[in-house]
């Protein structure tokens, strides 16, 4: 090919455009990658504000389930409750008063029966539902009196330790929450992991932080694999997150239990 | 005769042809690990080694190896083209349009070959249209991967360095194979050009190489029964 151009003016040429050409590639591999990392770090944040948004409702939901709660425990004590028991008296009176056959005495006696079991039920049940020592007397009462019950069953041994008085927690959800929480990992012990030891330890420390230790000789379970699936836990890591605690599990199969619960500070953003 | 290859191979050419051979050896080795555009990858560089080494002992004993650069060119557009086949969005009109885009190409190359720039001359006009074709695939692969934001997979990065290195490496080389027309007007002062294309090879293989041994190590093993991904 004829050309009218000098070796230098040709190398200069090329050399130009070979420089050019790299510039733009590189210019163009650092845009995509910088678009790239924007939609990705844009989905990120949109991930997260729905990971928020899905914590906002399981929060909300425990609430709701609380305020539920309380409002038929206090329907089943005061409505259903009272009622039994004024029925209660006047079938009494009635059985004072009243001239009666003589079949008539194991009637009254089926009924008396029936009423005593109602009531005793509608007792249970509310006190379950909420606790009015927990109310009344606060967590370490409420606490006495369910490891209590636990213990008149039979099936389990409680130690329980703290270094508390009812001033230390931060107020009523506080205790609320982690009185539902050993609820919750009580009912684990039994009913899944077969323990026979239970060590709960509540303690505070010299800087004011509240430990709360709960331990089984169950048979653990693989905290991986149940973690993705185990709505108890995820109640109780929500319910700790209510009151600003943070938790620590260790478990594995046949290696017991343990759970540490640290409130790092007084919650009282979530009234119920 | 010795002497001879000694010196053809003692060069900094032959720098990128050491890191070619490694990745060859890296895709030998795992290639039950690698998917299926990596795999046509490495057939093309398989392809590359093959008539690399070919030009250089052609060199040597005939003094001419520029036949198996008509060969390369055709190796290179039709596996460049199945390699992005298989990374292209579906939507991409280079592969809606994949038979009729890398025929038409096929038969400019090879009328090239025939008529225009014969199989002892360079093919400066059959290259630069092929190196376009691949620019325009990595360009199109570039711009449809940042607006997708696709799961950030060890295959997907692989393929995203992979593209990169081929912008670079073609847009870089794309004045240097055009050049070569003026090679005897210039007297050989086109040879820093061809520096340059040697140190651009060498980071292009050298990418390349990494891009592979990321994917050979941190993709699962595909069992013969499952399908290679894509």
């Amino acid at each position: 090919m004829e050309s009218s151009l000098s070796s230098t003016e040709i190398v200069v040429f090329f050399g130009a455009g070979i420089l050019i050409m790299i510039a733009l590639a590189l210019v163009m591999v650092s845009y995509t990658n910088r678009t790239q990392r924007r939609i990705m770090t844009q989905r990120m944040e949109t991930q997260a504000a729905e990971l928020r948004h899905q914590q906002e409702l399981l929060q909300r939901n425990l609430l709701v389930q609380e305020e539920e709660r309380q409002r038929i425990a206090a329907q089943l004590h005061d409505d259903i409750g009272s009622k039994l028991g004024v029925l209660h008296l006047a079938f009494h009176r009635l059985r004072r008063t009243e001239e009666k056959e003589a079949d008539a005495e194991s009637m009254y006696n089926e009924i008396n029966y029936l009423i005593s079991n109602a009531l005793e039920t509608t007792r249970r049940i509310s006190h379950e539902l909420l606790p009015p020592t927990l109310e009344d007397f606060g967590l370490l009462e409420a606490l006495y009196e369910f490891f209590e019950s636990i213990r008149k069953t039979g099936a389990v041994e409680i130690r329980f330790e703290h270094n508390l008085h009812r001033s230390d927690l931060p107020d009523a959800t506080t205790e609320l929450h982690l009185f539902r929480i050993l609820q919750e990992l009580c009912n684990n012990s039994l009913k899944y992991a077969r323990a026979t030891t239970i060590e709960v330890d509540l303690l505070k420390s010299d800087t004011g932080i509240i430990r709360l230790n709960y331990r089984d000789d169950g048979q653990g379970f693989d905290l991986q694999h149940t973690v993705s699936k185990g709505l108890g836990l995820r109640n109780l890591q929500n319910r700790a997150k209510m009151i600003g605690a943070v938790v620590e599990i260790r478990t594995a199969p046949d290696q017991g239990f343990e759970c540490t619960l640290q409130l790092m500070k007084p919650s009282s953003d979530h009234p119920i | 005769m010795w002497t001879t290859i000694w010196k053809e191979f003692y060069d900094i050419t032959t720098l990128p042809l050491v890191c070619l051979t490694v990745t060859c050896f890296l895709c030998v080795q795992h290639w039950s690990r690698l998917p299926a555009a990596f795999r046509i990858l490495a057939v093309f560089l398989f392809f590359n080694l093959f008539i690399e080494i070919g030009a250089r002992f052609a060199g040597i004993f005939y003094g001419m190896n520029l036949p198996l650069l008509h060969v390369y060119t055709v190796g290179e557009l039709l596996l460049f083209s199945l390699f992005y086949k298989k990374t292209l969005d579906p939507g991409s009109i280079f592969r809606r349009y994949f038979e009729w885009i890398v025929g038409t190409v096929l038969v400019l190359v090879v009328l090239n070959s025939v008529f225009i720039q014969h199989i002892f001359e360079f093919n400066s006009y059959a290259k630069t249209l092929v190196q376009i074709l691949i620019i325009l695939y990595a360009l199109d692969y570039a711009f449809r991967f940042s607006e997708q934001a696709e799961m950030e997979t060890q295959q997907n990065r692989s393929l995203r360095l992979i593209n990169s290195a081929v912008l670079i490496y073609y847009c870089g080389s794309l004045f240097v194979f055009m050049s070569s027309q003026f090679e005897l007007e210039t007297g050989g002062a086109l040879q820093i050009l061809w520096d340059i294309n040697t140190v651009l090879n060498l980071i292009f293989q050298m990418v390349v190489l990494f891009a592979l041994w990321k994917v050979a190590f941190h993709l699962p093993k595909l069992s013969s029964s499952s399908a290679p991904a894509s």
